[in-house]
């Protein structure tokens, strides 16, 4: 899939993709990256099973995030190039964002 | 220990008639030990009231990551029927929140599953035509026709009723 259609179909990024990125940059499994996003919002963001299965396929098909090794019939996952360039795409977006609204709230609405 | 077969009609489209039904069932004490061919009958024990919380998913396939991953977040397969369903349960307490398979309701799923169901029907739809385009006499074939499009045209109603509901 070329960077264009990659961008489009992730950007703006759900909060599960973005968590999920966010955790692979240290390898880790599924189960692994559910508590660690738990952890890292207060239990706010609790992924579901079946959201981070699915989540986690499209992404290794997109190849946003690869495969490192297995243990126990689990696989351990870790963030690509490709991923990373993406992820950082939307930090650049959401950095905007936040840019925005707080000029915005700063001058007065 | 009283056991008995107990029966609810769920369909593709409303699956969260089935998860309701068990649950509510486990809340009065009726455990679910097993689930019949027919996929509508269910072999329930009376028991100890448990709160349960009950999924159903659809996955084509799935890989032996599907289960580690639903297995380690404390899920238990109740059963696994044709062509893809699963029916997975998990115990919560007073204090949480009831679980669920799904926190989030991906486009991509619902198109999938939506592509799935469509090729599903219109292939038994169009074996219906051509079984009865072989063995039907003509009168036989133009009445029966009606039938199994009228059939067919409802169930693909609710089908789309479902994913419109899964979409918002």
């Amino acid at each position: 899939m070329s960077e264009h259609k990659l961008r489009n179909k992730y950007i703006p990024m759900t909060e599960t993709a973005y968590y999920i990125l966010l955790s692979l940059m240290q390898p880790r499994h599924g189960y692994g990256i559910k508590q660690h996003v738990r952890e890292l919002t207060g239990k706010r963001l609790d992924i579901g099973a079946g959201t981070m299965y699915s989540t986690l396929s499209r992404m290794e098909k997109d190849r946003l995030i690869i495969p490192v090794k297995e243990e126990n019939r689990r696989k351990i996952y870790q963030i690509s190039d490709k991923g990373r360039e993406l992820l950082e795409a939307e930090i650049s977006r959401l950095k905007k964002l936040y840019e925005h609204g707080l000029g915005q709230l700063e001058g007065g609405i | 220990m009283v056991e008995r077969t107990m029966w609810c009609w769920w369909w593709g489209w409303n699956p969260e008639k089935l998860e309701n039904w068990l649950e509510e069932k486990e809340r009065q004490g009726w455990n679910l030990v097993a689930v019949n061919m027919s996929s509508v009958g269910f072999r329930l024990k009376q028991g100890e009231p448990r709160q349960i919380s009950y999924c159903v998913d659809y996955q084509v396939n799935p890989t032996p990551e599907y289960y580690s991953i639903l297995v380690d977040d404390g899920w238990e397969l109740a059963w696994s029927g044709y062509g893809g369903w699963h029916l997975w349960r998990k115990p919560y307490s007073n204090h949480e929140p009831r679980p669920f398979l799904y926190t989030e309701n991906q486009p991509i799923i619902i198109r999938t599953r939506w592509d799935q169901g469509l090729t599903a029907f219109f292939m038994l739809f169009f074996l219906g035509i051509s079984g009865l385009a072989v063995f039907g006499s003509e009168i036989v074939f133009a009445s029966l026709f009606g039938i199994i499009s009228l059939i067919f045209g409802y169930f693909f109603i609710r089908f789309y009723q479902y994913f419109q509901r899964l979409r918002n």
